[in-house]
């Protein structure tokens, strides 16, 4: 009964991993879009960048390289 | 076989299984497919340009790099001519019309498939958009070229006319 029951939660924690889902690089369609990307004004976010490393005395660290759409 | 084999066994089936999938690499026979063309109006083959060095090229319209390299194997293609080379293009955008607008701002003279569900890069295994599979006149895949950067046509044009040559 034990060991059944050892069975059946590994059965239903492979479930939970096959939730798990990566998105293939043809698919990124939407990712790519203007809307998707972390800071979609370049200009406003290099602003605010300079602003926040202005008062805060620190720089770097932010944001991420790309827009999403995985080309390279 | 006992219980605990039994659950390690299965723990492995589920986690090993999504990467197992199959990719096209140097070395291997292209599979045959048929794909419409981009405007649904015929059937496309891959096989119908057995005989000839073919780059397959798998791209979408929201792909920067593929408004460098479409144009540039356009150009390419006019150069070396289509006697013994012919480029065929896969676009995977979901929305053909994306497709279709993209191709009136930089048409191309060399045609275009559409795999609107992915299959083929599925099949291909692409890792990047996007992604070139240059194949011999045997249909035997001898370089595939991920992503694409300005300077990256020397290389892929020397490994074409290698092929062109054998």
């Amino acid at each position: 009964m034990k060991n059944t029951c050892a069975v059946l939660l590994v059965f239903l924690f492979n479930f939970l991993l096959m939730a798990c889902s990566s998105v293939s690089p043809w698919e990124r369609g939407i990712l790519a879009k203007t809307e998707m990307a972390w800071e979609p004004y370049a200009l406003r976010g290099q602003l605010e960048e300079h602003v926040y490393f202005s008062k805060e005395g620190s720089s770097g660290g932010y944001g991420v390289g790309g827009g999403g759409c995985g080309c390279n | 076989m006992n219980t605990r084999r039994l659950s390690k066994l299965m723990l492995m089936v589920f986690i090993i299984l999504p990467f197992s999938v199959s990719a096209i690499s140097v070395g291997d026979t292209v599979p045959s497919f048929k794909a419409r063309t981009i405007d649904g109006s015929k059937s496309l083959a891959l096989e119908d340009y057995r005989g000839k060095v073919v780059l397959l090229d798998f791209w979408a319209s929201w792909c920067p790099p593929c408004l460098k390299s479409l144009p540039k194997y356009n150009d390419l293609r006019r150069e070396i001519g289509t006697t013994d080379f012919e480029i065929v293009a896969v676009n995977v955008d979901e929305n053909t019309d994306d497709a279709k607008k993209f191709l009136q701002k930089h048409p191309v003279s060399y045609p275009v498939a559409k795999d609107p569900k992915g299959i083929l890069p599925g099949v291909f295994g692409v890792k990047a958009m996007p992604t070139s599979y240059l194949i011999d006149k045997n249909g035997v895949v001898q370089y595939v070229h991920a992503a694409f950067k300005d300077g990256d046509m020397e290389k892929i044009k020397a490994e074409i006319e290698k092929l062109i040559a054998n």
